[in-house]
């Protein structure tokens, strides 16, 4: 009797769900935002769960802090655009690229007709465009004016200054983030203008630590695979995902902001060439501006920090890389 | 602080001592250098973290050939000054007032205590949406700091002039104009140099936090800047710029404070 109640209790215990001890820990850098419904899908669905991971996710402001905290070993992932990747390749630090989820190439210039019926980009000549000096759209705009041959006085703002300054005339044009249009939109109401220049694609990326992918190989797989998972479901019903992110970003987006932005994001789980040439370029123009010293950087040196093992498990055909 | 004269009291060689003392900074810098090498040569931390001295001096040299160094140094010292004028002024005059004034002391006194703690750093938005991007932000941020420091202390050393210098001044039939120049304000005027020194310190502190946004150039701007590409070594170079921009105020506020207050000394 006592030897059948030991058996029904470790038959009790096997069959019980797993629970948060039994699962992998790992730790994210990623707010809920528009450009990674990937991982919305993959957390909401429980995918990285199933998977045997304990996700934990933690926020920062901006995708430098994230990646200083990925580059420091407070987490093992983080979620950016492309540039602190390329400055962190710049300055040797220990992390790889491990997916690129989207590419954004909506980034527009605003202006406030009051002071300035923007109509091109070649209306910005001589104006003052606010901007965050060392961020993506700083090389965005930096390669924009020096192709048109256009001469700007370049204003430094915080992100969350621009629009403000927009409003009260101290900035002609602003170039803010993605996120901050729909408020721009708002606030500018009839006077607001846009151009969308083009030529330049924001890629929103996960990169993981040098010791993530060294001693957790399995652990990344997982994740990767699961992001691949969560990238199907993205792509064949938009709209279920859409709503999914209006309801994750409560209420700093709505849904109808978030389903007009979708159209100009290409949501696929990949790692191709178009992201190697875009660090290569950007790391060219941090050395050519005196940023980061060295010497400019090719495919070659750019290579080793794009690590596509695992997205090549989880999906073959979603690795294009020379 | 016991300098080397007294470090080495009772040695029989205290002209080396006495000889010493002008050397004690260079001591403690020449310390800090040391222990600053010896932890970068050991290898325990990455260079792009905690670089190494003369990788923070070849990017204050990268810095200065380059220009940086002087324009970001005229436009931190513009603005910290301007700031620090118009806050220092407004401090005194309000602190004078405060301090000797019932009705003054009534009105101001509980809201610019609720005043104080708040740092510069949050008033930044706000100071954005008021002044804008261009320089009023920074030197409305700035001179709230010094304002608030200054007032506290010119507040503090009205209320407590001896009463005993009071009356006798009234015995001796002086006007209350004249007792207040000749008596109040100097008895007061220690510790109104102590809130000038802390408001030096302070106008740089907020300098900092007034050139996160809306700057192009300055210490601060730098300072980001080169957290923006990692460069550890300029941050370095820029808070040792810094701190001996503090210190080099100090030390001439300091200076000029002894000429005045020279009683004080005596």
């Amino acid at each position: 009797m006592k030897n059948q109640l030991c058996l029904c209790v470790l038959a009790a215990l096997a069959c019980a769900p797993a629970g948060a001890a039994d699962l992998a820990p790992v730790t994210l850098a990623w707010a809920p935002n528009p450009q990674t419904p990937q991982i919305d899908v993959a957390i909401a669905r429980g995918f990285f769960r199933d998977a045997g991971l304990d996700v934990k996710t933690v926020s920062f402001p901006t995708g430098r802090e994230a990646f200083e905290a990925l580059a420091g070993g407070q987490v093992d992932m983080a979620f950016m655009a492309e540039l602190p990747a390329t400055i962190g390749a710049l300055r040797a630090q220990p992390f790889a690229v491990v997916a690129d989820l989207s590419r954004y190439r909506g980034s527009r210039l605003i202006a406030n007709a009051k002071t300035l019926d923007m109509k091109t980009t070649a209306d910005a000549a001589g104006k003052k465009v606010g901007l965050t000096i060392g961020a993506n759209l700083d090389y965005f705009t930096s390669r924009l004016f020096a192709a048109a041959k256009i001469n700007v006085t370049i204003v430094n703002a915080s992100p969350p200054d621009l629009l403000p300054a927009l409003l009260r005339g101290d900035i002609d044009i602003a170039v803010p983030f993605p996120t901050f249009y729909p408020a721009a939109a708002k606030a500018l109401g009839e006077n607001y203008r846009e151009v969308l220049p083009g030529g330049y694609a924001v890629h929103n990326i996960v990169a993981a630590s040098s010791p993530f992918i060294k001693m957790k190989p399995a652990e990344l797989e997982k994740f990767i695979a699961a992001l691949v998972k969560a990238d199907a479901i993205v792509r064949a019903g938009p709209a279920a995902a859409q709503a999914l992110v209006a309801e994750n970003l409560k209420g700093a987006f709505t849904l109808e902001s978030v389903t007009k932005m979708w159209g100009e994001y290409d949501f696929h789980t990949e790692l191709a060439d178009d992201l190697t040439d875009l660090l290569v370029d950007q790391g060219a123009w941090l050395i050519e501006k005196g940023a980061v010293k060295g010497a400019a950087p090719t495919a070659a040196s750019m290579r080793p920090y794009i690590a596509e093992a695992a997205l090549r498990k989880a999906d073959a055909s979603a690795v294009r890389l020379k | 602080m016991p300098g080397p004269a007294a470090v080495f009291a009772g040695s029989r060689d205290s002209w080396v001592a006495r000889a010493l003392e002008p050397l004690t900074p260079l001591l403690s810098f020449a310390m800090v250098l040391a222990v600053w090498s010896l932890v970068c040569l050991s290898g325990i931390v990455s260079d792009s973290v905690f670089p190494p001295p003369w990788q923070a001096w070849e990017a204050a040299v990268e810095l200065y050939q380059t220009g940086v160094l002087a324009s970001d140094f005229a436009a931190s010292i513009s603005r910290a000054a301007i700031g620090f004028a118009i806050g220092a002024t407004l401090g005194i005059a309000t602190g004078l007032l405060t301090g000797r004034t019932a009705l003054f002391s009534l009105l101001l006194n509980p809201f610019l205590r609720v005043m104080r703690p708040i740092p510069a750093i949050a008033l930044v938005p706000v100071a954005i949406v008021w002044f804008g991007i261009g320089e009023g932000s920074k030197y409305f941020l700035i001179s709230y700091t010094v304002f608030l420091t200054v007032w506290f202390n010119t507040h503090h050393g009205m209320e407590y002039v001896p009463d005993i210098y009071i009356r006798a001044s009234r015995c001796l039939g002086a006007p209350r104009w004249r007792e207040f120049c000749t008596v109040t304000i100097p008895a007061a005027a220690p510790h109104i140099l102590g809130g000038i020194r802390l408001g030096v310190a302070l106008a740089l502190l907020s300098l900092v936090a007034a050139e996160l946004s809306g700057a192009t150039s300055g210490i601060g701007y730098r300072l980001q800047e080169a957290r923006q590409y990692i460069r550890t070594d300029r941050m370095f170079a820029l808070l040792i710029e810094l701190g001996l921009l503090g210190a080099g105020l100090d030390w001439i506020v300091n200076q000029i404070g002894r000429r005045i207050v020279h009683w004080e000394q005596a």
